[in-house]
């Protein structure tokens, strides 16, 4: 026996349903631009039907060359994710058991390296990366993405760190395990969601990193959103391939989300409260 | 699932030699790798802000003066003060509509929470560069879908009185889902019995909204304001996109001033100081939010 | 198994690392480009040059946004990366510390330099040295619906109500009148849908040439002889005020202020506008039958004057990187380029190219029927002001412009202010 909804549960749903909505809207018009022809892109009143066209796909895959951005995009985000969270986790650890006032210091200071506007860090990387010969390398592109990214890592990942009791870790010690075994088989798999919470972030942010791609390749290493701002042409926005293209773009990182959901969701909290 | 991963050695009780392990060595060389990568570009920043350096021209060590200038420089304290509305509107807007979609979220069965955390998830996974294009067109007043369904003819991005409230409806409408699902998460991760009450009418629910979920939700908030804030200070991608500071300098946040400066104008000096002053107050603004997050433990 | 994985990264980090490290140096002329039509000509002839020369070329292409951006930090840090570089008039002046100038590499005689329009030849040299090659040009002209302006029934309406016979305007009063003429709605649903004519408003470019060329005609000067600004001189405030008024009268599309480029053929070839001052590089496409509802109806003129006509002169040079080190190559495919053959193709395939010779062709008339005015606007157009600083120039003013246009400073306030702030600029 099921009574009828109250008033706040109908107002709740609505509300959710709104934002929902909301949320969405946009990206189905970016969907719709993708397979939308060029007059229609730019027709009044909007077209909400239309006769839909790969032809924004076949240009921006064969005419722009798409596959060689989307592959060093890939291949800058897995590199970065997998060095940055490698790099992070003895870190987090350091930090997680050891808790002074240098360390808390240190925390902030690498928190902080996200802060730094990309603007001015441009010049002296590009400097620094052509006397290495570093300009339109992957590699290059990876450690910049690194020194912005590590700070969250370590962060999100040291949040889990220190839920993990230190028994555990005395007991093991008591059985005289070394450290790296001790994180590799006790602190990571309990603190499994943050890591992949860090993960994901890093993997995001480098994905959509733009400035420093732009910057700092060329032809060889140029990565998607390098691609995505050359939409912007001398003779206006190129809406459909930037539409064909944003699909692309968004594509691995909904795969990734949708593949981690459960983890990531708690991963993002489980270290902020008790 | 704790195996013994020793290798044979089995020390009983007793003193206990403190196994340093390779880890901190690990560590401390890490920690000097990624200092230099890290210490080496804000050094020579540093250093080029004291210089008078505007390409093609040879630079020149000029000392404090660029910090000087631009606290005489009104473009920089109007970039300034757009920076602090626009953080100040789209956080307060993100912190209560996501507050707000969690908590109705959260009453809903666990099924529908996982239909909209996906849902949700897609505005926050587009790049800021798309974000930009779609919600330029969306916005415009020739073709523009949003003037389509209110039936006007708004230039949302050019009247100057409209442009703002836009730009920061953009931001909010891409991260909120972000903060809707911290704030989700750590809902459900509180203890089931403050719900428990079946005699939940309206006006005890905003009481223990008011008096017990949102204390215990504190440290939540502070992370989401801590990070928030440092992305929204930041601000670039999106905001060059849509309105690429204008019209005239409405919309001209420090990050895009601070471009100006470094790309368009090639005033690297300057550009460097601003950078500076521009770190430092962000580093102070989140120490403090930080250290507040801290002491809610 | 942690470990392992560790040490799988670490392989593929040194693997992409050294797979990076390839492909650094090679033999091939690097040339920076904008990503444009003309260059993509340009780009289609080369592989004549490469199988006669043997000499490889690789077009870096970027938006313009980028372009100048991209160059000058590559300058900045000597890397040599392009040999070639493609840039706009304007910075030529900043750009002579990058380019190589043409003595010493070149025989004149060798460059077909006769029949190029003068002012072009002109912005590409700085006191008297030769940096850059033309390479095509472009200039603001007026475009307007023929079809409404040759209808008889528009005609007697216009008639009677101004007292004077409707044609493509050469005042800017007549202007006014014609956009006011035209501003309706033109199937009764109470919603005005058919404007005078677009603004190109948006901030940087399209309102600094836009104004300017208005500001022009009004016989104003950015900088006095002497080097004093004089922006905020009386042509300056009543062109401004004019050029407001447009906007607060609503005769031109309500979201003009962020027009660009797109945007503002677009309004034209959607037959949202009576009138468009435009670049000559939309004339072709205008008469796009794929893109344009008004091909065929659009006729174009030189843009009205107040006192003199002006136009602002666009168009972008090619010239050799001064720390590239393959010079010769370069300088030999630029002579190339600027053969009277190769530059006949790129002006079929749709470059504007600025020679008397090409612009007068009657073959090339005829396919590109705008042609017709493009020799006289060009050759009466008028550059950027040739300064180190104009990035800053035309950040100022169109800033002041676009304050004006949006109702948020008074023309004279507007221009006062980018007075003050023009003192700064060093000249």
């Amino acid at each position: 026996m099921r009574s009828a909804p109250s008033f706040w549960t109908v107002v709740r749903y609505l509300f959710l349903i709104l934002l929902a909505v909301f949320a969405v809207l946009p990206i189905l018009w970016t969907v719709s631009l993708a397979f939308k022809p060029a007059a229609d892109i730019f027709a009044w009143p909007p077209k909400i039907l239309f006769e839909p066209t790969l032809a924004n796909f076949s240009s921006l895959l064969f005419e722009k060359n798409a596959l060689k951005p989307l592959f060093n995009s890939l291949l800058v985000a897995s590199i970065t994710t997998l060095t940055c969270t490698a790099l992070a986790i003895p870190f987090a650890y350091r930090f997680a058991l050891v808790q002074n006032k240098f360390n808390t210091e240190l925390g902030i200071f690498l928190l902080s390296l996200r802060m730094f506007p990309p603007v001015v860090i441009l010049i002296p990387y590009f400097l620094l990366f052509r006397s290495l010969g570093l300009i339109d390398s992957v590699l290059g592109l990876v450690i910049v993405n690194i020194v912005a990214n590590i700070g969250l890592a370590i962060w999100l990942v040291s949040n889990f760190f220190q839920d993990i009791p230190i028994e555990i870790r005395e007991a093991a010690t008591l059985e005289g395990a070394n450290d790296i075994q001790i994180l590799s088989r006790i602190y990571v798999p309990l603190a499994l969601p943050g890591v992949l919470t860090a993960m994901t972030f890093v993997f995001l942010y480098t994905w959509n990193e733009f400035i420093f791609a732009l910057t700092l390749t060329r032809v060889e290493a140029y990565t998607f959103p390098v691609l995505l701002a050359s939409f912007i042409t001398g003779r206006g926005v190129l809406w459909g391939e930037a539409g064909a293209a944003s699909l692309l773009a968004a594509l691995p990182l909904v795969l990734l989300v949708v593949l981690i959901q459960r983890h990531f969701v708690r991963g993002l909290t489980m270290g902020a409260i008790k | 699932m704790i195996s013994n991963p020793f290798r044979g050695r089995i020390r009983p009780g007793g003193k206990q030699r403190r196994r340093r392990g390779p880890l901190l060595y690990v560590v401390t060389f890490l920690t000097i790798a990624i200092a230099a990568i890290v210490v080496y570009p804000m050094v020579y920043a540093l250093y080029t802000s004291a210089l008078d350096w505007r390409i093609p021209m040879p630079a020149v060590f000029v000392g404090f003066e660029n910090y000087l200038n631009a606290f005489r420089d009104r473009l920089l304290l109007n970039s300034a003060w757009i920076t602090v509305r626009f953080v100040g509107y789209s956080l307060v807007a993100e912190l209560l509509i996501g507050f707000f979609a969690a908590y109705a979220l959260f009453k809903c069965p666990f099924a529908v929470q996982r239909v909209f955390q996906l849902i949700l998830f897609l505005p926050v996974v587009l790049p800021p560069v798309v974000v930009g294009l779609v919600w330029r067109l969306l916005y415009s007043a020739d073709n523009g879908l949003l003037n389509y369904f209110l039936g006007a003819r708004h230039s949302w991005l050019g009247d100057p009185s409209l442009v703002f409230f836009s730009v920061v409806l953009v931001e909010v409408w891409h991260w909120t889902p972000l903060v809707t699902l911290v704030f989700l998460a750590g809902l459900n991760a509180l203890p089931a019995d403050l719900f428990d009450a079946a005699s939940v009418d309206g006006a005890h629910e905003i009481g223990i909204l008011r008096h017990i979920v949102i204390p215990l939700m504190e440290k939540v908030i502070w992370v989401v304001i801590a990070i928030r804030s440092i992305e929204l200070i930041k601000v670039f991608d999106e905001i060059y996109v849509l309105t690429g500071g204008g019209p005239g300098r409405m919309t001209e946040v420090v990050s895009l001033y601070n471009y100006k400066l470094g790309f368009v104008f090639f005033e690297f000096g300057y550009a460097a100081a601003v950078s500076w002053i521009l770190l430092i107050v962000t580093l102070v603004l989140v120490r403090r939010i930080l250290m507040r997050m801290l002491r809610s433990r | 198994m942690k470990i392992r994985a560790m040490w799988c990264v670490l392989l593929f980090f040194l693997a992409s690392a050294f797979l990076s490290a390839q492909g650094q140096s090679d033999n091939s002329l690097h040339v920076s480009a904008l990503d444009w039509l003309p260059v993509h000509a340009m780009r289609e002839i080369t592989s004549e040059f490469e199988a006669e020369t043997g000499i490889t070329v690789t077009y870096d292409i970027l938006p313009y946004g980028n372009l100048r951006q991209k160059q000058v930090t590559e300058f900045v840090a000597g890397t040599g990366a392009y040999d070639v570089i493609h840039y706009d008039l304007p910075w030529i002046i900043e750009y002579t510390s990058y380019l190589e100038p043409w003595e010493g590499h070149i025989d004149p005689t060798e460059l077909n330099l006769d029949g190029i329009v003068d002012p072009i030849l002109n912005a590409n040299q700085a006191d008297g040295v030769f940096y850059g090659f033309p390479v095509n040009t472009d200039a603001l002209m007026l475009y307007y619906r023929a079809d409404l302006f040759s209808d008889p029934a528009e005609k007697e309406a216009f008639q009677s109500a101004y007292g004077y016979e409707l044609a493509p305007p050469e005042t800017w009063d007549q202007f006014y009148d014609v956009a006011e003429f035209f501003t309706r709605d033109t199937n009764g649903d109470g919603e005005i849908d058919l404007w005078g004519t677009t603004l190109q408003g948006g901030v940087v470019d399209p309102i600094w040439c836009e104004w300017i060329t208005v500001f022009w005609s009004w016989g104003g000067e950015i900088f006095n002889e002497d080097g004093s600004v004089s922006i905020n001189s009386e042509a300056g405030v009543e062109s401004l005020e004019f050029y407001t008024s447009l906007m607060r009268d609503g005769l031109a599309p309500p979201d003009s202020p962020r027009y660009g480029f797109d945007e503002t053929t677009a309004a034209m070839q959607q037959g949202r506008v009576a009138m468009s001052i435009n670049w000559i590089f939309a004339a072709p496409l205008y008469n796009d039958p794929a893109v344009s509802q008004v091909e065929g109806n659009v006729g174009y003129t030189t843009v009205p004057r107040e006192v003199t006509h002006a136009s602002y002169l666009g168009g972008f040079g090619m010239g050799v990187a001064r720390d590239s080190n393959k010079k010769e190559q370069a300088f030999q495919y630029l002579a190339w380029l600027l053969h009277p053959d190769q530059q006949r193709k790129l002006a079929e395939l749709g470059s504007v190219i600025p020679r008397e010779t090409l612009l007068t062709d009657p073959a090339l008339n005829a396919q590109y029927p705008f042609y017709e005015f493009a020799l006289p606007v060009v050759q009466s157009a008028r550059p950027a002001p040739r300064m180190l600083d104009y990035a800053r120039v035309a950040e100022i003013v169109a800033v002041a412009a676009s304050d004006a246009l949006t109702g948020q400073a008074s023309p004279s306030e507007a221009l006062d202010r980018a007075a003050q702030e023009l003192e700064s600029v060093s000249r």
